[in-house]
């Protein structure tokens, strides 16, 4: 997919910050995060557990919990309106149409008493006050549109009677029932086995293009990003480290927490390359407990790179090019002895 | 001949209904080598491990060590079994006991079959911490004070602390973030290289497992349907199940993946079907795969294949 640089932006997150306050202390979840997602293209969020990128999609539109989540600042434009300044009412509004969610545990999400082509039809009729049969017609187009096989059959089972792959199909349905701009796809596949994984991203990607849908893509698998995304974002204790387009960052990163995780994955095929078996690259160390702000690079306790300043300043994001931005001091650095 | 150990017609059905987890599987851990196991949910990968770490007893067929079948041994020997097999579990949150500090859950084992003085177990479970990467002032805390990754070095600690033969590790690091499963897997090479022990390395990721693996296992609906060094079966998958798993990876190189190759998915075990179990997803499919059973057979050198058409066999 390409895109002019005039495009304005589906969403545009500037600077946003949530807190959970707990009992005796407040956890600093995601810290003064800014991107931007286009019309129709997917742009991933990569990084570890704790990093902050399920909140951070969460808090799109403000389905945290709160309390305990506070979104202490920011604004997040949708089609420009600000969707922080709306009442609960208006944000109603838009999950569904505006942007909806596809969550890792289908199971979980799914209501297990109530029939598949229900659960389907609910949005039509909520959305576009659809009577039974035109939004259980509706739900039959869309069970087809993603593949459901025996549509008509399935339309009248209950989640437990169906494989987790079904589950991830039935939830990709109600997702695009009231036709998204944004699909906010959290983990999709984490839970399933690979050839079925690799069914669901064909058939989210194809469905994609079909439709102009934007995708945020939230996964903790870089191989999963290289395949299916066009844009990453990589994020460390509530931070973005790097954001770029794929190829670029794949190719040459500019943050060492990128290149360490790039490097801690084993890679299929690497028994056919000669000479002797490679130990991987760890990450020494553990990630932060986000407890307080983060005084410095939040990276710079596990990071061979850091010098002073690393641990007294907040690196800015240096630009490296073609919307390339790493928020370190040593960028230039990173690779290079490679 | 080496010493090895040996899985025979392991068929284990559990009795409140009957699936047939684990079908006619027959194969060989050598020893200090590492045999990686795969397959999707439900293939009967865990189930194997389980045999093998005599968590259950297989309905037919004998699990070996050594070549001295385990159904034939006394109570005691069996203990002595288990001293020599361990386990590690997928979990590292769940396979803890939470009432116990980490060195007593490290020490337990020595403990129970050691029977060591309290100082000598002191001294060699500090050793234990030390050959994980984990400091030895750790050992007082419990395990809720650590993180998965520690959690699943304190758990190879505590299988490594009889001295096994056999470490049956059943998705020991996919439950980690990547820059720690690094560390545990590059733990486990070393542990491997230093003690001798040997693995069934069981796990879904099929990168991990060539990373790790002498060998590599597929399973297919409880049958073994590939077996081969982990250089040919990655360089010249045979079987067409092992070909779609590899198909489906995504990868970092962003090679273009046959998509429609990718199809299907895998049957009730209730009712699995006749014949070759992966006939109803299989591009290659004849008639015959529906009317007989493929058994594995020798394509090359150390490489087995349980398919009519890419393994025929002269008769059936």
């Amino acid at each position: 997919m390409t895109f002019s640089e005039t495009d304005s932006p589906l969403l545009e997150v500037r600077d946003l910050a949530v807190r959970f306050d707990m009992l005796r202390r407040t956890i600093h979840a995601v810290n003064g995060l800014s991107f931007k997602v286009r019309a129709g293209e997917t742009f991933a969020i990569v990084g570890e557990s704790g990093c902050g990128k399920s909140v951070t999609a969460l808090a799109l539109l403000k389905l945290l919990a709160m309390p305990p989540a506070r979104i202490s600042r920011g604004s997040v434009l949708f089609e420009g309106q600000d969707l922080m300044q709306l009442p609960e009412s208006k944000l109603r509004q838009l999950r569904g149409p505006a942007i909806s969610y596809v969550f890792q545990e289908p199971m979980s999400s799914l209501n297990p008493s109530m029939k598949i082509g229900r659960q389907i039809a609910e949005a039509c009729t909520l959305h576009y006050g659809m009577n039974r049969d035109e939004a259980l017609a509706r739900a039959r187009e869309l069970m087809e549109m993603v593949q459901l096989p025996d549509a008509e059959e399935r339309l009248s089972a209950y989640p437990h009677q169906l494989s987790g792959g079904m589950r991830q199909r039935t939830m990709i349905a109600i997702a695009l029932a009231c036709s998204p701009r944004l699909l906010v796809a959290d983990e999709p596949t984490t839970a399933l086995d690979v050839t079925i994984q690799a069914q669901i991203l064909d058939l989210l990607s194809d469905l994609q293009s079909k439709t102009g849908t934007g995708m945020i893509l939230i996964t903790h698998d870089l191989a999963v990003v290289a395949e299916y995304a066009d844009r990453m974002m990589v994020m460390y204790a509530g931070c973005k480290v790097e954001e770029g387009p794929v190829d670029e960052i794949l190719d040459q990163p500019r943050h060492p927490y990128t290149l360490g995780l790039l490097q801690a994955v084993p890679r299929l095929g690497s028994s056919l390359q000669e000479g002797p078996r490679r130990s991987l690259e760890e990450i020494k160390g553990v990630v932060p407990i986000l407890d307080a702000p983060s005084v410095g690079c939040p990276f710079a306790p596990r990071c061979s790179l850091a010098i002073d300043i690393c641990r007294r300043e907040m690196p800015r994001p240096a630009s490296y090019g073609n919307d390339h931005h790493a928020a370190c001091f040593r960028g230039e650095q990173v690779g290079a002895s490679d | 001949m080496s010493k090895h150990f040996d899985v025979r017609r392991g068929a284990f059905g559990t009795s409140h209904a009957k699936v047939r987890a684990v079908d006619d599987v027959s194969f060989q851990i050598h020893r200090g080598e590492t045999l990686g196991l795969v397959g999707e949910s439900g293939c009967g990968k865990s189930t194997i491990a389980k045999l093998i770490a005599c968590l259950h007893r297989p309905t037919a067929g004998t699990v070996r060590l050594q070549g001295v079948p385990i159904s034939r041994l006394t109570d005691r020997e069996l203990r002595r079994y288990r001293s020599r097999v361990q386990m590690v579990f997928q979990d590292p949150y769940s396979s803890l006991n939470p009432r116990m500090t980490a060195g007593e859950i490290v020490g337990e084992p020595i403990r129970e079959h050691g029977g060591l003085s309290a100082r000598k177990r002191r001294k060699q479970v500090a050793e234990l911490f030390q050959r994980v990467g984990l400091a030895p002032e750790l050992a007082t805390n419990y395990p809720d004070a650590f993180s998965g990754g520690q959690r699943q070095r304190i758990g190879l600690a505590r299988a490594l602390a009889l001295r096994p033969q056999l470490i049956v590790a059943d998705e020991p690091v996919s439950a980690l973030d990547v820059s720690v499963q690094a560390q545990v897997i590059n733990l486990m090479v070393r542990l491997k290289r230093e003690t001798g022990v040997a693995y069934l390395f069981v796990s879904h990721d099929l990168a991990v497992v060539e990373h790790i693996s002498d060998r590599v296992a597929v399973m297919y609906l409880g049958q073994l349907v590939e077996l081969a060094p982990r250089r040919r079966i990655f360089g010249n998958p045979r079987h067409p199940y092992t070909e779609m798993l590899m198909q489906s990876v995504p990868t970092l190189d962003r090679r273009s993946r046959s998509k429609q190759l990718v199809v299907g998915e895998v049957p009730s075990p209730f009712d699995p079907p006749t014949g070759c179990r992966y006939r109803t997803r299989c591009p290659l499919a004849v008639p015959m795969c529906s009317s007989s059973t493929p058994i594995l057979r020798q394509v090359a050198e150390g490489h087995q294949v349980a398919c009519h058409v890419r393994a025929p066999g002269t008769a059936s």
